[in-house]
């Protein structure tokens, strides 16, 4: 493929990427990595570096966007990062030595398998009210001011909050970071978790908070990946520049649209990406 | 302003919502970051295609042009040669900067707004994130 039908390919990946991981709160990478593997050919190490640089476009361009709608709590999501950048340098250098072993399709098998474990909760939840009422802050949560209000467009009214389950919510943030530095995607479908299940946030504020935090991890490991080469700016700026795009478009449609709707985007998008890396590692794709 | 701004402005924030300012600081620093380091990848990127257009992709998949500017004295004088692989890395290097200065500017605007233990956890943060980039980063190398 010539480079100008390689980079133009990229950028329109990157476009659908974008949209879709500013929409759920995934990342694009979700969407790009496979991509770049099963239709570019791009070796795991480089997708994952370059899906590493679609997560910081889309965290910066969203989160740009969600923070001057008041939909990120800047609070929480500095909090979190406490848990998610530490996981996010320890994954990524295990997929350092991992890949320099060969041992990388197991745990895209494992990586899958979790993914769709998760997807009968996440269908459960679709089918539950929204959370209304604010949730009763535990003692780290009320220490840290860990509370906030949004005002909801669809519903023309400010939608108050309260953190919960801090502990827990910081040990899934670890994992989220672990897995984001691992693989090269934004820790998303983790993020949403902790803050909507544990930290009982609104699915809107869940989402934007976690696109928001999504660059620090991003940067955390892309860091790593960028000192073991992993890191192609040919491949990865194309896909950046049109995942910014995506986001863009995404975080301004987010607003528009009812709780429900958001996580009906939200299970699809986790079962093709589990779907899609548990044949990656099986040698199938 | 249309209906649904004015009756988020007409709304008032809840006691204990971050003032408005801050919001507005973190999203320039995020915007404008963004901005830089999308026109670097951008500019670099049409400037390869321009330059080298016919080479095929398997070429610059196999051989990433990063690796040849890990050395910031290397990346230093391609960037003044215009080497458009230069800029892309630089580009990368913007664009991974980007959440990190929003980190720090999270520190900035917690004491200035008087939440010492909120300011005191966003440091630990930005240290974590620079052990990444100068201690595990370079381990790994």
């Amino acid at each position: 493929m010539d480079l100008v039908d390689f980079v133009l390919l990229l950028g329109v990946t990157g476009v659908l990427a974008g949209l879709v991981g500013s929409l759920t709160g995934l990342g694009g990478a979700v969407v790009a990595l496979p991509v770049l593997v099963v239709a570019f050919g791009v070796p795991f190490p480089e997708a994952a570096g370059a899906g590493l640089l679609t997560v910081l476009a889309t965290s910066s361009t969203t989160g740009a966007a969600y923070v001057r709608q008041h939909l990120s709590d800047l609070r929480i999501g500095m909090f979190l990062e406490i848990a998610t950048v530490p996981g996010a340098l320890l994954g990524a250098t295990a997929t350092v030595f991992l890949v320099r072993a060969n041992l990388d399709a197991a745990l895209l098998v494992a990586l899958g398998a979790v993914l769709l474990a998760l997807v009968p909760g996440a269908i459960a939840r679709g089918r539950q009210p929204t959370q209304t009422v604010p949730a009763r802050p535990d003692a780290t949560s009320a220490r840290f001011g860990l509370s906030g209000s949004y005002y909801d467009e669809r519903r023309q009214e400010r939608i108050v909050y309260n953190a919960a389950n801090t502990r827990p919510a910081l040990g899934v943030g670890f994992v989220a970071g672990f897995v984001a530095g691992m693989f090269g995607i934004g820790g998303g479908v983790f993020k949403v978790l902790a803050l909507e299940h544990y930290l009982r946030l609104p699915m809107k504020v869940a989402t934007a908070t976690s696109n928001f935090m999504i660059g620090v991890t991003g940067a955390a490991g892309a860091s790593v990946m960028v000192m073991a080469g992993f890191v192609n700016p040919v491949i990865g700026a194309p896909l950046a520049l049109g995942t910014a795009a995506g986001a863009l478009t995404g975080s301004r449609i987010l607003p528009q649209l009812r709780n429900r709707t958001v996580r009906w985007l939200f299970v699809p998008v986790i079962v093709v990406l589990a779907v899609e890396v548990i044949l990656r590692g099986l040698g199938v794709a | 302003m249309n209906t649904a701004e004015a009756a988020a402005v007409a709304s008032p924030p809840a006691p204990g919502d971050l003032p408005e300012a801050v919001y507005e600081e973190m999203g320039d620093v995020l915007g404008f970051g963004l901005v830089v380091a999308l026109a670097l990848l951008a500019g670099a990127t049409a400037a390869l295609v321009v330059l080298k257009p016919w080479t095929g992709s398997g070429g610059w998949v196999a051989s990433n042009p990063l690796l040849r500017y890990l050395d910031p004295r290397r990346l230093a004088s391609g960037i003044v040669a215009g080497a458009p692989e230069a800029w892309l890395t630089l580009g990368v290097y913007a664009l991974i900067a980007t959440p990190v200065v929003r980190v720090a500017t999270g520190i900035y605007a917690f004491v200035r707004h008087g939440e010492r233990r909120m300011a005191v956890l966003t440091v630990v943060v930005l240290a974590l994130v620079l052990v990444g980039l100068f201690v595990v980063g370079p381990l790994v190398r």
